[in-house]
């Protein structure tokens, strides 16, 4: 029998590694279940990267 | 003049026009661009206060907030301290007070020295080294005229830098596919650097680059990409950083990936501004635009007809591009390695094989499903139960939501050491890890953390904890956090006055580094029949209940709650099979409260400690069992509304619970009422081995439960999924209206519910 989900909108992150969960997905949490917390900000870094 | 164009956010001054090495790669002096030759060697102070004009000029203009300043070369540390020192200064003195300024210095490193640190220290410069990886791949291309090997004098540069780490930008290796690319990964990873970034070599169609195999570029990537997501990416690497990014439509964070309009001029030692350094490899006078700092504002340069053609996106780019599946990763590629006589950048890039391949492969290797709940879960949640396979559902949710959440703590300062080495073993011994992070109370000090009330620094407990269960040796300072140092899942140490806060762990045995006899509580387990779970007495984040927690239970206490335990949990195996096997599946912690002064039982569930009941111990095993079933309503129900959305979360209105004393949101209503679903069918069933009160309180809560049903339906407020949920809970508690009750009981229930309704002022 085909068993049929209810989506959510919450990334699982089980397999991505703590230093790679993305800002974004972390703002999608907040917003879910700390709503009164501020979204947290990505830091922008220079682009330019020519070697020496 | 007022665009349309995109203001310039990064400019690349030109200090110095000659170096000190001769890389045989280098796209400065090696490939088709030879104005090297007519610049001046060294930028003079003129020409820098008219840099530095310009630009402060530019930022006035467009209000810009940040910008970034690259101080590059030839070879820049060529200029010299006290020219670096007056350059820093002419720059910060202009610009400092309009905008945040991030100003950096990029150098092969071969003259840096602690003098010149020392500069940049004062300046607040950070410094990017170039480093091509171990000694065989440096030596491959970075070498003086007379063929010496620069590697030791870099390598010196940087160990430099690494015990002045908050100079150290990170290390910039242009790839070449002789070399080993682990070796090369592994050999800049030693260096502990903050960011790493691989570069193509500068190539294009008219100059491609050595290539053995089609797409030795991308399986040189690839090799690297699989291991540092096996290892955890501890070190960010930004090439694939931006492809991550990228993908899920944010932006890049390099200019030779992504669609992001290009906002970068480059200003030579004599003045004039160039376009993208890397357009050198093109052809001779590619990036030049005929303005000088001099003559022209930066407005009159951002017009260029060559700036706007990297600004154009998706489209600016070639058919084949466009049409592309990675072209948000891609972008094209670096503008300059499009470049082919004749169709001069309306091409892929010379790369393009090796970009789609290695962006397929990431996208592949990293693709980031939703988490879902099969209806069969809703279903049997809705009828107030749910088994193992229904708990793991909720599990695998709040494991996701913990991960989340500690990524949003690690930011704080204060959470650095813990964040090191909790990355390090995620990598290395996730299962210790899952192990510490699944601790109920995990998620409620991370969430006190993001509100402005936790103590970052607990993330270091939270790692220590992980590491004993690893099995991995480490030093790490702790946190005390209400006169504990508590290691979740482990216990705590009293936290004395001056206690030294150093944890030492080896060989899976855990000390206080100066106090090796401070006093430790560890947890204490509650068993029966198989099932076991933390009597939580040691964890300073779970007074979060609304009650009183008790403090740290004596042998006696912790007795009396084993026996308790045992009692009610065999109760509910053999009477509420439905309820005891979501219990244990998910249960993982009970927290003792202290009894209420004014008698009568106390419990309680917190949102945020999944897994996790507060209990005041009662009088008897089966009111345990009560409270058990009663809080675990509360968990279950937490975590799917973590997850999906049984209502709108906009809906203000207010409504009467017959539990409660006052008016409830909405939520509230819910939650209650999914808990006297549970409520209802303990006293249903207990009547048949205690009748008299027990009809009483079944008929009560039957009653109340069903009008409580009744109301979160006519609420409207109630999304699809969550009337098909309510509805659920109807199909469980409908059919217990028609079970037969004694009259007085059911007199009795009336009454003591008209009571409620008249105290609490409800209509």
């Amino acid at each position: 029998m085909t068993q049929f989900n209810v989506a959510s909108n919450v990334t699982d992150l089980r397999d991505i590694p703590l230093s790679l969960v993305p800002a974004s997905d972390v703002d999608r949490i907040l917003g879910r279940v700390l709503p009164e917390a501020a979204p947290v900000e990505s830091v922008s870094v220079a682009a330019f990267n020519s070697s020496i | 003049m007022n665009g349309p164009f995109t203001p310039f956010r990064q400019f690349v001054v030109k200090v110095h026009s000659r170096c000190d090495l001769a890389c045989d790669h280098c796209y400065v002096y090696e490939h088709a661009d030879q104005s090297w030759q007519v610049r001046p060697k060294v930028i003079s102070d003129e020409t820098v206060a008219w840099s530095a004009g310009r630009i402060a000029e530019h930022v006035k203009r467009h209000g810009l907030d940040r910008v970034h300043i690259v101080l590059h070369g030839g070879e820049p540390l060529l200029a010299g301290r006290a020219r670096l020192a007056r350059i820093m200064a002419e720059l910060r003195g202009r610009l400092d007070a309009l905008c945040d300024l991030d100003l950096r210095v990029h150098t092969n490193g071969v003259l840096l020295d602690d003098a010149f640190l020392d500069v940049f220290a004062e300046h607040r410069v950070l410094v990017g080294i170039s480093l091509d990886g171990d000694r065989i791949a440096n030596d491959r291309h970075r070498r003086y005229a007379d063929g010496r090997s620069s590697y030791e004098r870099v390598i010196r540069a940087v160990e430099l830098l690494r015990r002045r780490r908050d100079l150290y930008a990170g290390l910039l290796c242009t790839m070449d596919v002789a070399n080993d690319p682990l070796a090369v990964y592994r050999a800049l990873c030693e260096l502990d650097p903050p960011r790493i970034d691989f570069l193509l070599p500068h190539a294009t169609w008219d100059a491609p680059p050595p290539r053995p195999t089609e797409t030795a570029y991308a399986d040189w990537l690839i090799r690297i990409f699989d291991a540092w997501i096996e290892e955890g990416a501890r070190v960010p690497v930004r090439m694939f950083e931006s492809i991550l990014r990228t993908s899920r439509g944010e932006s890049s964070l390099t200019e030779s990936l992504g669609l992001e309009p290009a906002d970068l001029v480059v200003i030579e030692t004599d003045g004039a501004y160039e376009q993208a350094d890397s357009l050198k490899v093109a052809f001779d006078g590619a990036p030049s635009t005929g303005l000088n700092v001099v003559t022209d504002d930066l407005d009159t340069v951002a017009a260029h007809t060559g700036i706007l053609a990297r600004q154009e996106g998706l489209g600016g780019l070639c058919d084949t591009c466009r049409a592309c599946p990675v072209v948000e990763s891609c972008g094209g590629g670096l503008y300059a390695h499009r470049y082919r006589t004749g169709s001069a950048f309306a091409n892929p890039s010379v790369y393009s094989a090796d970009l789609l391949k290695l962006i397929t492969h990431v996208r592949h290797r990293i693709a980031m499903p939703t988490h879902a709940l099969p209806y069969d879960t809703i279903e049997a949640l809705a009828a107030g139960y749910g088994g193992d396979d229904d708990m793991q559902h909720l599990l695998a949710g709040q494991r996701t939501l913990r991960r989340g959440l500690l990524a949003g703590v690690h930011t704080h300062h204060s959470a650095a050491e813990g964040w090191d080495l909790l990355t390090r073993l995620d990598a290395e011994h996730r299962p210790a890890v899952d192990a510490v992070l699944d601790h109920p109370y995990v998620r409620e000090w991370a969430a006190r953390c993001l509100t402005g009330g936790g103590s970052p620094g607990y993330l270091a407990n939270i790692a220590a904890a992980a590491a004993v269960k690893a099995g991995v040796d480490t030093e790490i300072t702790l946190q005390d956090v209400d006169g504990v140092f508590h290691l979740p899942t482990l216990g705590a140490f009293e936290a004395a006055r001056g206690t030294d806060a150093r944890l030492l762990v080896k060989d899976e045995r855990f000390t206080l580094a100066g106090t090796p006899d401070a006093v430790w509580h560890p947890v204490r387990k509650l068993r029966a029949n198989g099932f076991e779970v933390i009597l939580e007495d040691t964890d300073p984040h779970r007074h979060c209940h609304g009650h009183q927690t008790a403090g740290r239970l004596s042998e006696e206490e912790a007795g009396a709650w084993q026996r308790a335990f045992a009692d009610a949990w065999s109760l509910i195996e053999s009477d509420h099979p439905h309820y005891a096997a979501g219990l244990r599946g998910a249960l993982s912690t009970v927290v003792p409260l202290t009894p209420p002064p004014v008698g009568g039982d106390a419990s309680s569930a917190a949102r945020h400690a999944f897994g996790s009941v507060a209990i005041a111990l009662p009088k008897d095993a089966a009111t345990l069992a009560l409270l058990l079933m009663h809080e675990f309503q509360h968990v279950k129900l937490g975590a799917v509304l973590d997850m999906v959305d049984l209502y709108d979360r906009q809906h203000a209105g207010l409504y009467y619970a017959p539990w409660r004393p006052d008016l409830r949101p909405l939520e509230g209503l819910l939650q209650g009422t999914y808990a006297h679903l549970a409520v209802s069918d303990f006293w249903r069933v207990r009547r048949s081995t205690v009748a008299g009160q027990s009809d009483v309180q079944f008929a009560l809560w039957r009653k109340h439960t069903a009008d409580a049903i009744e109301s979160l339906d006519t609420s409207r407020a109630l999304t699809p999924l969550g009337l098909r949920f309510l509805a659920g809970m109807r199909r469980s508690a409908e059919p217990w209206l028609a079970e037969p009750v004694p009259r007085e009981a059911i007199d009795a229930a009336a009454e003591l519910a008209e009571r409620h309704r008249a105290a609490s002022g409800a209509e």
